[in-house]
């Protein structure tokens, strides 16, 4: 081609230029070299979503689990990806029970659902390998991947071939795995995954074409001798629970079980034009089966006659997916929403997993123990005395609030149960009179924090062990006996409070007169200014300077001796921990230095992007783009404006150390009536 | 003690009402802040930045209240830096306010207080503003600037 070329040898030499240039990504192998032999060896998991739109029962996300060895798959539906270990916990109790075998190793990406700590430590506990794959090679997570691909393919297409409105997919993607697990796959052999999983060959007879028409049969008892005998639905798979077709009754818009069912199966519904918001407006129905008036299988007689008959098919159901845990359901389905779930909700912190209900706490032995010493420090505290509710009288009822404390690493600090009174059932003016908490403004906080920085004192914290106990009550408060503490024998008495419980109207005002008349015995002055601040001035001119924070006390001074004698005589008072220096106070991390006190939100800041899904958003250097006005969109389509107000809400806090972001905030804070 | 006010004027695009800060250093790091679209509307800067002077006063003669329960008392008065020179003009010449009423019954409360040595407004030049960082979106420089003089540091820089 050319003359004059040199003999160029070929160089062995690693050119460390050549890779800066042209280094591409090592080959990903087509095929694993390994195969699980048993079920549960393997699990691969992954999450898919945000869906738009979100299913009637607000779910966004779609959870699935895939067995290596039989590929069977499962799948769970999240309203957040936070709820992911909750599914995985509840998907592990599921299978091993089904399977007698317990899960050996799980495969999932990097995503932060499933990176989180208390994921971490789920998985250690029960002894449950890990496998991630590395930054972005969602390759190597290749069977969950793909089946994703697969199931959404499917749903869009049972969408459309039966014009089905969009907000059906979870059930679409229900009625997709059932069938992928009825279907036969490349690597499991001749076998069915359902039937790899379960040894038992499964029945395809009674699966019929998604979204067709179906007419089920009303039974005799529900009607007169010349009304209809049966009503159109549409078919939207199978029961969980009972044996019978799920149904969607377009015109009374539930969900129907039903097992005398007539299908045209080439026909579709006409669900018109306008058919998603009237459905948004009349009714919000659970992902769950919730029986019906309608349903087939009431009657005991067809109960029995099934279970005999048909038992085979149990094994078809049994394999199916489990849903989210049932207290889940019941807040979603707004209507069957009580008062006290709908308050427990709201009581539960950025992210957590636990419990709601005792029912579900107390199968775990962590919570049986911090109930027990909650029902100890109440009655150590003689807090209450049992006795008969006097005439005319009314009770209130308690209930458990679970919560497992952090540490400010992150690290579960200890579990913690609280007894709570259903305070909201008080009336002002009959129950109580005078409402106050004491808490300390955070201007207050900063100013003892800067104080204390200046003259080079150490700041201490007390927390007070169930401080609203100590609050002493002057009404006369009788309360229901605790689920699960009921005394044998006297289940219709009632305990008369003598002293506050959480929850109660007044409980905070109780305590903070308690501690209050405690600090005036004591030598403290309170300041003028600010209630929840006092301070204690020696004849040597040394000070002490105390602020209360609900049940969190900081304490600084210039005296060691008086710090030292305070907080003994506190320790004696009342029942308290000690956790010494300032460190961690109301989410805000304190670190004390001799250059200096330096106070930051590292893990709420975390927390809160974490909770908003947006840990993997890119930083930037300024909030806000220099010189923008913001304007409300009048013509945008109106957004979740809750989202937005807690969006809006956590970055508020943030400002307590932040200043910086103030502006930003409060501009974004002016639009929170109908965001778009 | 040192105070910084500001105020933008007429920021809102909807309603034209303008946007109050102010920042209170105690010994080099803010302690208390505040950023607010303010309840009036304004008819002038003036009044606008008025307005933030009188609500950081009140917050002032708080803040020194409860410092001196503390046995932290400030010789003399609480400085209030402010950018706006005819505020400070005004509040210190009797003869020409009374524009409207909301005007006088402010420039009155910070005149007594000033009579009282608890506050008093100080020129500051806009490049020295620290509350310009609650009432306005500033450039990357800018906004880093003010930032540290809050007495803000990168959590690496601590460590």
């Amino acid at each position: 081609m050319v003359r004059g070329l040199p003999q160029i040898e070929p160089s062995s030499i690693t050119c460390a230029d050549c890779f800066t240039g042209k280094q591409h990504r090592n080959p990903i192998p087509k095929k694993s070299e390994w195969r699980a032999s048993k079920n549960l060896e393997l699990i691969h998991a992954d999450i898919c979503g945000p869906i738009e739109p979100t299913s009637s029962s607000g779910k966004r996300y779609l959870l699935c689990f895939i067995d290596d060895y039989s590929r069977k798959g499962w799948v769970y539906f999240l309203i957040q990806k936070s709820e992911a270990l909750e599914c995985f916990e509840n998907y592990k109790k599921l299978v091993e029970k089904e399977a007698e075998a317990s899960i050996k190793c799980l495969r999932t990406d990097r995503g932060g659902e499933f990176n989180s700590l208390n994921f971490k430590l789920f998985c250690e506990e029960e002894g449950i390998k890990r496998q991630l794959t590395t930054a972005y090679t969602p390759h190597q997570n290749g069977v969950a991947e793909r089946k994703n691909r697969t199931v959404m393919n499917m749903v869009r297409c049972m969408l459309s071939a039966k014009k089905v409105p969009n907000f059906f997919w979870t059930e679409a993607a229900n009625w997709t795995f059932y069938l992928l697990n009825r279907c036969p796959t490349h690597v499991v052999k001749n076998i069915t995954p359902q039937e790899a999983w379960s040894g038992v060959k499964p029945s395809v007879e009674h699966r019929r074409v998604w979204g067709c028409i179906a007419h089920v049969h009303i039974p005799e008892a529900k009607r007169g001798k010349l009304d209809d005998k049966s009503f159109p639905c549409i078919m939207l798979g199978v029961s969980d629970e009972s044996k019978g077709y799920r149904l969607f009754d377009p015109k009374t818009k539930r969900i129907v079980v039903s097992k005398d069912v007539v299908f045209e199966e080439e026909k579709s519904w006409d669900w018109g034009q306008n058919f998603k918001e009237q459905i948004d407006s009349d009714l919000i129905w659970s992902d769950d089966d919730f029986s019906s008036g309608e349903s087939g299988g009431e009657d005991d007689g067809s109960n029995e006659n099934r279970n005999e008959t048909e038992s085979s098919h149990e094994n078809r159901t049994q394999g199916r997916e489990r849903r989210p845990p049932s207290w889940m359901e019941d807040y979603e389905s707004g209507d069957w929403l009580s008062e006290e779930e709908a308050e427990t909700y709201m009581v539960q912190d950025v992210i957590s997993n636990d419990p709601t209900l005792y029912e579900e706490a107390v199968k775990h032995e962590k919570w049986r123990k911090a109930m027990e010493c909650e029902i100890n420090s109440i009655e150590k505290n003689q807090t209450w005395e049992l006795m008969d509710l006097p005439v005319g009288a009314k009770t209130i009822g308690v209930k458990w609030i679970f919560k497992t404390k952090l540490n400010e690493m992150g690290e579960v600090d200890k579990y913690k149960t609280r007894l709570v009174a259903k305070g909201y059932s008080q009336q002002h003016g009959i129950d109580f009179t005078e409402v106050f908490a004491p808490v300390a403004r955070m201007d207050t906080i900063r100013m003892i924090v800067a104080l204390a920085a200046c003259r080079g004192w150490d700041i201490f914290q007390l927390d007070v062990k169930s401080a609203f106990l100590h609050g002493e009550l002057s009404e006369n408060i009788y309360v229901e006996q605790p689920k699960g503490f009921v005394k044998k024998g006297k289940e219709h008495k009632v305990y008369k409070l003598h002293k506050a419980l959480y929850g109660l109207k007044q409980a905070p005002r109780a305590w903070f007169s308690r501690i209050e008349s405690h600090f005036m015995k004591e030598g403290f002055q309170k300041c003028p200014n600010e209630q929840t601040l006092f301070i204690k001035r020696s004849t040597g001119g040394n000070i002490l300077i105390v602020s209360i924070y609900f049940d969190d006390l900081i304490y600084t001074g210039d005296d060691k001796v008086m710090m030292f004698e305070f907080k003994k005589s506190m320790m004696q008072a009342f029942d308290m921990t000690d956790l010494g220096k300032m460190r961690f106070f109301l989410g805000i991390e304190i670190l004390q230095k001799s250059e200096g006190i330096f106070v930051c939100q590292q893990k709420y800041a975390t927390d809160i992007l974490k909770k908003f899904t947006m840990s993997e958003s890119k930083p930037v250097n300024s909030p806000i783009v220099p010189g923008s006005k913001i304007h409300r969109d009048v013509n945008g389509a109106v957004v979740d404006d809750t989202y937005f107000k807690q969006i809006v809400g956590s970055l508020m806090y943030l400002t307590a150390t932040r200043p910086d972001i103030m502006f930003s905030v409060s501009l974004i804070s002016r639009y929170m009536s109908k965001p778009t | 003690m040192l105070a910084f006010t500001d105020s933008d004027y007429a920021g809102d695009e909807e309603d034209s009402k303008s946007t109050s800060g102010y920042v209170f250093l105690l010994s080099s790091g803010a302690v208390s802040w505040m950023s607010k679209k303010q309840p009036i509307v304004a008819l002038s800067t003036t009044e606008a930045e008025f307005v933030v002077a009188a609500a950081s006063a009140c917050q002032a003669v708080w803040m020194r209240r409860v410092l001196r329960n503390l046995s932290h008392d400030q010789e003399g008065s609480t400085s209030i830096m402010c950018d706006n020179s005819s505020t400070i003009k005004l509040s210190k010449n009797p003869v020409m306010h009374g524009r409207s009423k909301h005007i006088r019954v402010r420039f009155h409360f910070l005149r007594d207080l000033a009579k009282d040595g608890e506050v008093e407004l100080v020129y500051c030049p806009t490049q020295e503003q620290v509350a310009d960082l609650m009432t306005k979106a500033l450039k990357l420089e800018a906004f880093q600037k003010l930032r540290k003089k809050m007495g803000m540091f990168d959590l690496s820089e601590v460590n």
